[in-house]
């Protein structure tokens, strides 16, 4: 118990002067996987918010390389403690790109998006798309995955995270699948627009 | 003059000389055996490894390579690209994850790619398609069905059931599909945004050294690039490669000693029987140098001709055993000859042979004439000085490292010889001396055999330390065996994992134990949780995390690798993979409330990479909050178990809530894996699952080559040992001739001699084959330790059996030897000798 406790007030006192706190809850993409932490896309929004929009928010960045929309739920429940307001929700890559079923991927980002609401949280929902070798067929229904998670819960979506990013040799590490520290710089002002109503 | 002596005193006694020349090569011949075939099997080992690749060489990179940062290094012969990536196979309205592969008629250069019907895999159609039977049943097909990948239906064009590289990477995830690169245009796969790895395959004329590939990495501007070689193209087959490196290069050093113990004793006794020539010579008034270079002469014509008849052996005898080991065991052995399999052997028969002589002629020269004329035995040790024995002692040290082709082995091997060898001969002098009281105690017969045992006390430790040596040797080998089988082969039989799962929740994992263990598809190795983290300070230093102070590539990829996290995990005690090799483990649970760190054990590599050691820190950062933790333990993991295992280790009560999943390693019959699959498909459809059984059953292939290299080596060895014994105890005989003789003209019966004789020999041979299976016991644990870094197997039968045998061996030779002799008339005998 008091080993929670503990973790708890390390949790509150790296919140203690956010003024809207933004969870993150993504994979290898929101975590930065390859370059250092300031420089991950969630860093760099605060940092514009607060540069273009004086708005100040707080980064809570829960994102796991590798994982997939199963631990979202799990996550989502750890980081409540710190009472977030906003969540981005940019979970669903790795799902698509292992052929996971995607009936079950879209009821994992389902009960996500559920208990946020719950928690009267804001929730922002990052869409995202497969290569197109994944196949025509396969590849449109993990777009309209997304689509449909923002008419179900009418949630904000931001139509693709990589947009301008994917497949842009001079925005993504060598592994071609990574954005490199320009490409997290590109996402941060794509994701910008969505943070308006924040302020 | 000294030529003219040197063929007159050879020509005096050429039955001598022919049983001196035949003991000699004998155990050349071995040498020379153990080499060519140590360089047929590695031969034939490589072409087995170079199999899994498919090539000499190849580099994957998810970008376009320029061929010519290639050929700029290495001599390429032919080179083909193949194409790997994900893509989801339809058919029958469902769907699955496929590893597509996208291949060139020509790949691969090495092995074949091989279907159900036995036939190798060849594109007659660009709409064919060659898959994995578990596609088949995932996607309920069959040959001749449509399968659809892309935007083109294929043909199922066959089954494949054995393939090149597996590995436990990604592509392992999801079955195989081959498709022509002609078939890749009509499904579409590429185009801008796909992903797909790029492998280049390469043919080389000359095998690819280390700056080569080093070269490689850096003309490549791709740090993700992976630089493949056969060796290198799976952990567990260059860990096959480099223990089979160091145990043929041991078994060579077991020839090579084998060869010196028979070489010294030989020489040892050609000076024995040359001792009254010397007198003689020294008595005429001959100089020293002259007496000297007629004896090192003598030596240099019997070793030189010895040395040949050895070297011939390999191409007229062995072509011969190397085909009948290809038509028993259907194999591709090639007999090449190289500098280890000819050059050496032949210096190592001329040169030991020099320095041994001179060791032992000196001592000779400067005794008094005199006692020459004597049958004292005892004036070899007091004019010996060991320092004579330097130069041959830096010879062999040289040779050692030379054939064994490691500092460490080569050092290791001959400084215990020279040890043991050292020990024995003034531990061995002296008890000799205490126990000369036996010679006076008992019956005629056992009296008699104390005496010469204690009298001849050099002669008694010569062929006491060649027979010691030798059992050594033999001994040694199938010891080393044991101990690489335990090593390699027993992590992959019986109940190995052969399902590996990731991406487990917590709420997942008890689940999955009751799917396993409760409904009979299985077995649960290992649950482990996993962490996510990076890694924020090493003894208190921040890491560095940011690549634009980076000047060097090198340093830019080091950064990369850091950023990309670390995966943590606890768990009670170690697994069965594991063992603890410095400090402690971590102690009980963690308690926050004490002003304590949390207690980390750490894989002991991966501690030296970064630096630290027991009672450093180390800080990870999970979810932002940071976590010092303080390293308490070591530990060595074998990799080769393909059991989870992390490099970092947390004391228990500190990770337990922190969000993770859980991988897992499962046992399960092999013919219920498919099924086993599609039910963890439908029940946990998050888990991704890779079957590991078709890596493990390449690395079996492998290990079961290696096996029979390890066995016909050791058979070898055991083989060469005991001509090397016979060789031995044959000529111990033969010197004693005059002794036997005498004591049959002086009235003692032909059963009486025998047993005088046998006594002798028995005693010589079981403390011989003891001290000397002690030996190997040692050196074993030392090799096993040091050199293999493996644990030892202790094996009662292994050193029981060499005593056993040994001893056998020598009584039954000097038996039938001895009752062979006492046949002869003895005034025949006397006229021999002389």
């Amino acid at each position: 118990m008091a080993k929670q406790i503990i973790i708890f007030i390390l949790l509150c006192i790296s919140t203690v002067h956010a003024d809207t706190k933004v969870l993150f809850i993504g994979d290898s993409l929101t975590e930065g996987y390859g370059i250092s932490k300031e420089k991950s896309y969630p860093y760099l929004l605060k940092d514009l918010l607060l540069s273009k929009h004086n708005t100040k928010v707080e980064v809570i960045n829960g994102s796991v390389s590798g994982s997939t929309t199963a631990s979202g739920l799990s996550r989502l429940k750890w980081f409540l403690r710190s009472k977030p307001e906003v969540l981005i929700l940019a979970l669903g890559a790795n799902d698509g790109l292992r052929g996971i079923d995607l009936s079950s991927s879209k009821k994992n980002l389902a009960s996500i998006i559920k208990l946020a609401q719950d928690k009267k949280m804001k929730v922002i929902l990052a869409g995202m798309q497969m290569p197109p070798n994944y196949g025509a067929d396969y590849t449109k229904k993990f777009r309209d995955m997304f689509i449909e998670l923002k008419k179900d819960y009418n949630i904000t979506l931001i139509p693709f995270l990589l947009e301008g990013v994917a497949a842009k040799k001079e925005l993504n590490l060598s592994d071609g699948i990574h954005p490199n520290e320009l490409g997290h710089k590109k996402m941060a002002e794509n994701l910008l627009p969505y943070f308006r109503s924040l302020k | 003059m000294i030529f003219k002596l040197i063929f007159r005193e050879l020509k005096s006694s050429p039955k001598f000389v022919l049983i001196f020349i035949l003991n000699l090569s004998i155990g050349l011949i071995g040498l020379v055996s153990i080499q060519s075939f140590k360089t047929s099997f590695s031969d034939e080992l490589d072409s087995r490894s170079k199999s899994i690749l498919g090539a000499d060489l190849a580099i994957s990179s998810r970008q376009e390579i320029d061929l010519k940062n290639v050929t700029s290094v290495v001599n390429v012969s032919d080179h083909s690209r193949s194409i790997r990536l994900f893509s989801m196979a339809g058919a029958n309205k469902k769907s699955r994850l496929a590893s597509v592969r996208v291949i060139e008629s020509k790949f691969p250069f090495y092995g074949q790619i091989l279907l159900k019907d036995q036939s190798p895999l060849k594109f007659t159609s660009d709409k064919e398609a060659y898959i994995y039977p578990e596609l088949q049943r995932q996607l309920d097909i069959s040959v001749g069905d449509n399968i659809r990948i892309g935007d083109a239906d294929f043909i199922v064009a066959g089954l494949v059931i054995d393939d090149g590289q597996q590995s436990f990477q990604m592509g392992g995830i999801a079955p195989r599909v081959y498709i022509s690169p002609e078939g890749l245009k009509l499904a579409n796969l590429i185009k801008e945004g796909s992903t797909y790895t790029n492998t280049y395959s390469f043919k080389i004329k000359d095998k690819v050294t280390k700056e080569q590939l080093k070269q490689l990495s850096l003309s490549i501007n791709d740090s993700s690039a992976r630089v493949i070689t056969p060796e290198k193209s799976s952990q567990q087959v260059s860990r096959i490669l480099n223990y089979l490196n160091d145990f043929l290069g041991l078994v060579s050093l077991s020839g090579l000693f084998l060869a010196t113990m028979a070489m010294m004793y030989l020489f040892r006794s050609f000076l024995y029987k040359r001792k009254k020539e010397i007198a003689i010579f020294q008595f005429l008034g001959l100089k020293k140098s002259t007496v000297f270079s007629i004896l090192i002469g003598q030596l240099f014509v019997l070793s030189i001709v010895s040395s040949l008849i050895a070297v011939s052996f390999g191409p007229i005898i062995l072509p011969f055993i190397i085909n009948l080991f290809n038509e028993q065991l259907g194999y591709n052995l090639q007999l090449t000859y190289t500098y280890s399999s000819l050059v050496l052997p032949l210096l190592i028969g001329v040169l030991s042979p020099m320095f041994i002589g001179i060791a032992l002629i000196f001592p000779y020269l400067h005794i008094d004439y005199k006692f020459l004329f004597s049958h004292e035995d005892e004036g070899e040790t007091k004019a010996s000085s060991w320092f004579i024995y330097l130069p041959w002692v830096i010879f062999f040290y040289i040779i050692s490292i030379n054939i064994s082709h490691s500092v460490v082995i080569g050092s290791i091997f001959s400084s215990f010889l020279f040890i043991s060898l050292g020990v024995l001969f003034l531990g061995g002098s002296l008890v000799l001396k205490r126990l000369r009281g036996l010679s006076t105690k008992g019956e005629l017969t056992s009296k008699l055999a104390w005496g010469f045992l204690t009298r001849y006390r050099v002669s008694t430790l010569f062929i006491f330390s060649s027979l010691m040596i030798s059992t050594t040797m033999i001994t040694l080998i199938p010891t080393l065996r044991n101990v690489l089988l335990n090593e390699l082969e027993r992590p992959l039989k019986g109940e190995g994992p052969s399902l590996f799962l990731f991406d487990i929740q917590p709420e997942q994992v008890e689940g999955l134990n009751k799917f396993f263990n409760d409904e009979d598809n299985g077995e649960v190795l290992v649950m482990a949780p996993m962490i996510r983290s990076r890694l924020s300070k090493i003894k208190g230093e921040v890491v560095q995390s940011s690549v634009e102070e980076t000047t060097t590539r090198e340093e830019e990829r080091a950064i990369r690798m850091r950023n990309r996290g670390v995966n943590l995990s606890y768990r009670d005690g170690l697994d069965i993979s594991e063992s603890l090799i410095d400090g402690r483990l971590t102690k009980g649970v963690f308690d926050p409330e004490k002003n304590e760190q949390a207690e980390i054990t750490l894989e002991h590599r991966y501690a030296s990479r970064l630096g630290v050691e027991i009672g450093d820190t180390l800080e990870f950062e999970i979810f932002g909050i940071p976590l010092p933790a303080k390293i308490v333990g070591l530990r060595d993991i074998k990799w080769t178990s393909f059991r989870p295992n992390f490099f970092i280790q947390f004391q228990k009560g500190v990770l337990e809530d922190a969000p993770k999943t859980f991988v897992s390693a499962v046992s399960t019959q092999k013919n219920i894996i498919d099924s086993v699959q599609e039910k963890l498909f439908e029940k946990f459809p998050n888990v991704s699952v890779i079957d590991i059984t078709r890596t493990i059953s390449r690395i079996t292939n492998i290990m079961e080559s290696m096996v029979l290299i390890l066995t016909s080596m050791t058979f070898l060895v055991f083989l060469v040992g005991i001509f090397v014994l016979y060789s031995l105890i044959g000529h111990q005989l033969i010197i004693r001739l005059r002794d036997l003789n005498l004591l049959k003209i002086l009235g003692l019966k032909d059963s009486q001699i025998i047993k005088i004789v046998l006594t002798e020999t028995t005693l010589i041979s079981v403390f011989s084959s003891f001290f000397g299976s002690l030996l190997s016991l040692v050196l074993g644990g030392i090799i096993s330790k040091v050199a293999f870094k493996s644990s030892f197997v202790f094996s009662l039968p292994l050193i029981i059996l060499p005593i056993v045998v040994v001893t056998s061996i020598s009584v039954m030779i000097t038996y039938f030897t001895t009752k062979s002799m006492l046949k002869r008339n003895a005034a025949d005998v006397f006229g021999d000798i002389n």
